[in-house]
Order: structure tokens, then sequence, then C-alpha cells
């Protein structure tokens, strides 16, 4: 049978952690401590979001005691437009930053960030984080 | 504004790593010591069929291989087949829905064979190290 000693290291259709229908963001591939199933443990944590509307996310701001990376894609390949314009607020004192092409933020640990407004979108682009990390957690949702 | 902004990687221009097949790269730059943090993330769309990884290989350390529609509107509507070999006997993994691969260390891995695309995928590289061998 094809794939039967390495098919538990592809993860099919992973949704992450169950998510209330928005009208702003659609949930897209996750890897969480959820569904790393017979593979785990494995020190990251992602999250892909479909950006379609306007919304304010990471309110509050929090930070984590690992790096982190925040990402913002197009939907077309090579654009130098992101489809959209986000603020976002880093640091203790909320210096903002304002992302309108591709790009990815670095958050050292503990690097305080948030909240982040996505104030236009003229295309869907996704966003998403990327923790070194087993498990989602952060200053305001700490591990339990 | 500036204490921040080096954090910040921002796409300006096309990369030159793409192809025709999978467009302009997003391109991550001198990134090696970025911060001090030790992951990264690549992306790329790719629109055509295309072998986007031709060796065999492993490495020390993890490395997620990230498959989903490239229309953040509709993300689980994947419209390709990707062909993966997985360890040293190339085991073939066959691709049709929105995944995630989940390559521990060592774990030998490649080709990566995008044999049919029906509708465009992001294809996105994500590994817990400064640089990757092939890229260092």
């Amino acid at each position: 049978m094809a794939g039967a000693k390495y098919g538990k290291y592809v993860v099919k259709e992973p949704k992450g952690q169950p998510m209330p229908p928005r009208t702003t963001r659609i949930q897209s591939i996750s890897l969480t401590g959820a569904n790393y199933g017979a593979i785990a443990p494995l020190n990251m944590d992602f999250n892909f979001v479909g950006i379609v509307g306007t919304h304010v996310m990471m309110d509050p701001s929090h930070k984590h005691n690992v790096d982190e990376l925040l990402f913002f894609i197009p939907k077309e390949p090579g654009a130098a437009d992101l489809g959209g314009v986000v603020e976002v607020a880093l640091g203790e004192e909320w210096e903002k930053q304002t992302i309108s092409t591709p790009a990815i933020i670095c958050l050292p640990a503990g690097v305080q960030h948030g909240p982040l407004y996505v104030k236009k979108v003229t295309t869907p682009f996704y966003f998403g984080h990327c923790l070194l990390a087993p498990k989602y957690s952060s200053s305001e949702t700490p591990a339990v | 504004m500036a204490r921040y902004e080096k954090y910040i990687l921002k796409q300006t221009k096309p990369s030159a790593r793409g192809t025709a097949a999978t467009g302009p790269v997003f391109d991550k730059g001198p990134t090696k010591d970025w911060g001090g943090i030790a992951h990264r993330f690549v992306w790329t769309h790719v629109t055509a069929p295309t072998v986007i990884e031709t060796r065999a290989h492993s490495h020390d350390f993890e490395e997620y291989l990230c498959f989903c529609s490239a229309d953040p509107a509709t993300p689980f509507d994947f419209g390709a087949e990707v062909e993966l070999s997985l360890g040293t006997e190339g085991e073939k993994q066959v691709i049709t829905n929105s995944s995630i691969v989940c390559v521990p260390k060592g774990l030998v891995h490649g080709p990566i064979n995008f044999t049919k695309v029906t509708k465009p995928v992001l294809f996105t590289d994500i590994y817990s190290a400064r640089a990757h061998p092939k890229q260092a």
C-alpha cells in the first residue's frame, strides 16, 4: 500500500482548533498540538488564515517566551501589493508599522505585538503566525 | 519609527529564484542573524506542473511542507496533485488535499513533484534553522 510507513507525517486538511465562522477571516491550514497525532511532539505551532474583510486581531497585545514569525502572503504570485493594508503595533510603546506588501515580521521572544488592524482588503490575502513551540501560548493565553 | 522596523522583511520586488511554474518566490534576503530567531519561512505560488525539489535529502532540523489553495477565500479548495517521496526507500506520498507534511530531523524527503495543477497552489516551507542547506 502506497504511503503506509510514512503516511503519518502527512496531515491532510489540517484545520486546527475549531473556530466560529467569521465574515472577515477564514481558517486555513493549521498545525497545532491538536493535530500532530501520531508524530507528536514537534516544536512548531502555526496557523494560516484567509483575510477577506477588515477587522481587528491580536487585541489585547501580548508576547511569547519563544520566537515567532507573522506572515502576510498575497493571493497573486509575485504581487508587489499585498491586497490590503494592515497596521500592527510593536513593542511596549505600540510603535505602529504599516504592511501593504508581502512581508514577514520576526518577533524575538519577549517582543510585545498587537493589536493588529486589518484596515483595508482589496484582494483576499493570507496572514498567520509561526511560533517555535509545540503549543500556542502567550502572556494573554498562558499554557496550562 | 525605526526601533522595530528591522524586524520586518518586505518584498518590494520579485525574487530571482522563481521559475515560470512557481512565479517569483518570496526571498528572505540576508536574514541569517535576523533578530536572533532560529526558524524561517519561505513561500511560492505554483501555477503549473513542476518539480520543486529534485533531491532526496535530510537535515538535522524539523521542516514543514505546507500545501494549500493559493486563494485565501477558499483555502481547502485544492486543485493539484503532488508526489512526494519519503524515507530512504523513497516511499511515494500523493497529496491531493490541502496538507502539511511534517519532516522530523533526519527523515529523508524529496523529490517533490507537482504532477498536476488545475488551480494555483500556495507552497510554504517552514524550517527550524537559520538557513536551509540548499540555501546556505
